[in-house]
């Protein structure tokens, strides 16, 4: 048993570089059991070639139509998914819009920022663009049930 | 293998003379894309009995390969849906590397249910004789492989993968896709040599 057989194969495989496939060349002229090693792939992948597959069991083919609808269910499973991680990032677009919103809103008297104001002075934007995130929030996580 | 050549030209053009062309595997995969099911069944008709072929030599049981053809459809279909596959191999090789993939997942999961490993199937069938072409089941010459080696035989051997797309398709090196696949062979030289004929014995 020669330890370059493993490289029989890649020759056999065409998976080696020119000057590789010189070398073995080479070597199979001096090495009975490299000859052998490649006589038996090629004879292997010849057995490959001519084998014979089973015939399919009755009703096979029926059951392979099958997988349609196996297959339309997860494509409108994963649809739902997309819809509800789109409104997901529908509902961060608009927290973060809300957030602009606040931080624009004319400044309340002495406050750095919106939510340091009385909250009866606060703009309006700082009510209702919670709301909305948390409406699509509602949305998105009753879609992904 | 001569039951199933590969009819996965991307030529698309239509014929002279306007007469009815039949759709090439890529544009199967591309009306199933947009769900026509019909395209479906006309790639299960081409590439069924292929595919069970495959998935018997890859099972213990007809029934497994069946659930294995099942999930290699199924995964087909996501990926279709999804537009996953872009033409990069054949969509019969394609399905076939889904098909290999799988039953590896399939033996992991069975595994851990601590099932009976897959023991492969004895050689029983065909006889040796010189000089006249022996053919062999498919089935029967992996049953005498362990599931590793049956993975990469299948998509050398059939599919006529390279050492880099088997190693990708199986997500393991490349080294141990060359070992497998000698080791593989080693295994059918010893439990087959009877059924080589001798065509090109010590010939370089």
């Amino acid at each position: 048993m020669c330890d370059r057989e493993q490289l029989i194969d890649a020759y056999h495989d065409g998976e080696l570089t020119r000057d590789e496939r010189a070398a073995v060349e080479a070597h199979l002229t001096s090495c009975a059991d490299c000859r052998d090693a490649l006589s038996a792939a090629r004879h292997t992948s010849r057995l490959f070639a001519g084998a014979t597959l089973p015939e399919l069991p009755a009703g096979a083919v029926g059951r392979m139509y099958g997988a349609w609808a196996v297959g339309i269910r997860s494509a409108r499973d994963r649809a739902v998914l997309r819809i509800a991680s789109w409104l997901t990032a529908a509902a961060a677009a608009v927290l973060v819009a809300g957030l602009i919103g606040l931080r624009n809103a004319p400044e309340p008297r002495g406050g750095n920022l919106a939510w340091d104001a009385p909250v009866n002075e606060a703009p309006v934007e700082a009510t209702t663009a919670p709301e909305l995130v948390q409406v699509a929030q509602w949305q998105a996580e009753d879609l992904s049930r | 293998m001569a039951a199933a050549s590969n009819s996965t030209s991307g030529d698309a053009a239509s014929p002279p003379g306007g007469a009815a062309r039949i759709p090439d595997d890529a544009e199967l995969f591309r009306r199933i894309a947009v769900g026509d099911q019909a395209a479906f069944r006309a790639l299960v008709d081409r590439h069924g009995r292929y595919l069970f072929g495959v998935a018997r030599s890859l099972s213990r049981s007809s029934a497994d390969a069946e659930d294995l053809v099942q999930e290699t459809l199924v995964g087909l279909l996501n990926a279709a849906s999804a537009g996953r596959f872009r033409g990069e191999s054949s969509v019969r090789t394609y399905l076939v590397s889904i098909l290999v993939r799988q039953a590896g997942m399939l033996r992991r999961r069975a595994t851990r249910r601590q099932e009976e490993p897959d023991a492969g199937e004895p050689a029983t069938t065909g006889s040796a004789q010189a000089g006249v072409e022996a053919r062999l089941d498919l089935h029967v010459m992996l049953g005498a492989l362990s599931l590793e080696h049956r993975q990469v035989m299948v998509l050398r051997e059939l599919e006529g993968l390279s050492y880099q797309e088997i190693a990708r398709a199986l997500d393991v090196p490349r080294g141990t896709v060359e070992s497998r696949l000698h080791r593989a062979r080693a295994t059918l030289r010893e439990k087959f040599g009877g059924y080589f004929d001798d065509k090109d014995a010590g010939h370089v």
